[in-house]
């Protein structure tokens, strides 16, 4: 028997018991040429391991790991519409409607605030179509907020869009929140005449 | 710690929750469809969390493991939930593991921009530092061919039918070997493989790697 053999057998069992066995711990118990081998013997167990039966308590803390935590937290604030997020991180911020449109003017030379005012308290009650806000706008939004730039992204059901299509094939080099600009970006422009900056952050599309 | 073994099937708790899940996303209930997806990676994250360290062993470095497997998780949490149209583990397995791949390309194309530091896609120090002799514009583009060449990759380790494919290919498996690696499946222990086969430790440990090698071997012969 090999020590590559034995480590992989009993990362098994620590597996099956549900210790939850450290990659790395294992492989640095290998000899150096022989780490590759073991990774891929390890890779094969964990393609076909069935997860173990974990107890209440392991599992409530696995559901404490902070990065599966602010994963989930995420996918939930992109749920709700684009709208009700700057309401409430503006809120969160304890800045006035007044104060948002301000910063806005001034990040973007808007020369007409009373406008600008005006749009925001638009976004703010949804009567945009967040695919049509421009990722500058957010972008500015989230700094001006004081968020991070992903949770203004446009929500899931953005514009309508089923959330399960189980017509499609999986892709996961996007993400689903990435999938709403890009139909974003096909979405029809408004008719209207021309636009001017202002109505380019608010309307002009992701890339405007 | 495990709760309990249920030695009458091999599929531990994921086949309840994911077939919780696709309940709920056939019948078009989202909250029900999130909270199933939820504990099902809740209980996979051992799994993503070895799978990032595999995957990244020669390219990420430190706390770009941690960044991977955040953006992994990320990736499984928002972008498989909303792709994910398959029904069984094995889908399931793939469709994850695909997510910890790219996170792990990804979060080193992240950190080559921000360092600019010259890195091989492979072949990383005993101490996690990258070795001088590229360029990061190089690497970055190295990285890229990596990335166009990355389906291939995947497709081609045979990962993605082993779990399909591991109880059609049991039977051919050496018998001493394939009734060590069912009792692993099945979640017995080493100490009870012994008991139930009358084997010592080194045996069954040996069998059980052999057949695992022999599993995969076979999928390779099959692809081919």
């Amino acid at each position: 028997m090999s020590a590559i053999e034995q480590l992989l057998g009993e990362f098994v069992d620590a597996w099956n018991a549900g210790q939850r066995p450290q990659v790395d711990e294992y492989l640095s118990r290998a000899a150096p040429e022989e780490q590759d081998e073991l990774a891929e013997q390890l890779a094969t167990w964990l393609q076909i391991a069935p997860t173990p039966h974990y107890d209440e308590q392991t599992i409530a803390e696995m559901a404490q790991n902070p990065a599966l935590v602010a994963a989930i937290a995420k996918g939930e604030l992109l749920q709700t519409p684009l709208a009700e997020r700057v309401l409430t991180f503006r809120e969160r911020a304890g800045l006035a409607l007044q104060d948002v449109a301000t910063r806005l003017a001034e990040a973007f030379t808007l020369p007409d605030l009373a406008r600008t005012e005006q749009y925001v308290t638009e976004l703010e009650a949804g009567e945009f179509d967040e695919r049509r806000v421009s990722q500058r706008l957010l972008d500015g939004l989230a700094s001006i907020l004081g968020v991070d730039a992903d949770a203004l992204t446009p929500s899931a059901t953005a514009g309508g869009q089923a959330f399960f299509r189980a017509d499609e094939d999986a892709d996961l080099s996007v993400l689903a929140s990435l999938e709403v600009l890009s139909e974003a970006a096909f979405a029809p422009a408004p008719a209207d005449a021309p636009l001017d900056e202002l109505d380019r952050l608010f309307r002009g599309g992701p890339g405007a | 710690m495990a709760a309990s073994r249920d030695s009458t099937t091999a599929t531990g708790n994921d086949e309840p929750l994911l077939s919780q899940f696709v309940a709920a996303r056939d019948a078009g209930n989202e909250r029900a469809a999130r909270d199933a997806w939820y504990a099902l990676v809740t209980a996979n994250l051992p799994r993503i969390q070895a799978w990032v360290r595999i995957e990244g062993r020669g390219y990420l470095s430190g706390i770009e493991f941690d960044d991977a497997e955040s953006l992994a998780i990320e990736k499984i949490i928002i972008g498989l939930l909303a792709n994910f149209n398959g029904s069984s583990m094995g889908e399931w397995v793939n469709a994850a593991r695909r997510a910890v791949y790219f996170a792990c390309k990804q979060t080193w194309r992240d950190a080559s921009q921000h360092t600019n530091r010259t890195a091989p896609l492979h072949g990383t120090g005993d101490d996690g530092e990258f070795s001088d002799g590229q360029t990061a514009a190089v690497n970055k583009a190295a990285l890229n061919g990596a990335a166009a060449a990355s389906a291939d990759e995947l497709e081609t380790d045979g990962l993605d039918e082993l779990r399909q494919r591991f109880f059609e290919l049991l039977p051919q498996v050496p018998e001493g070997r394939r009734e060590v690696l069912e009792l692993q499946h099945a979640g017995y222990t080493t100490k009870e493989i012994c008991a139930r086969l009358g084997k010592k430790p080194d045996a069954v440990y040996q069998a059980g790697s052999r057949g695992m090698s022999d599993i995969r071997r076979l999928v390779k012969e099959g692809a081919a």
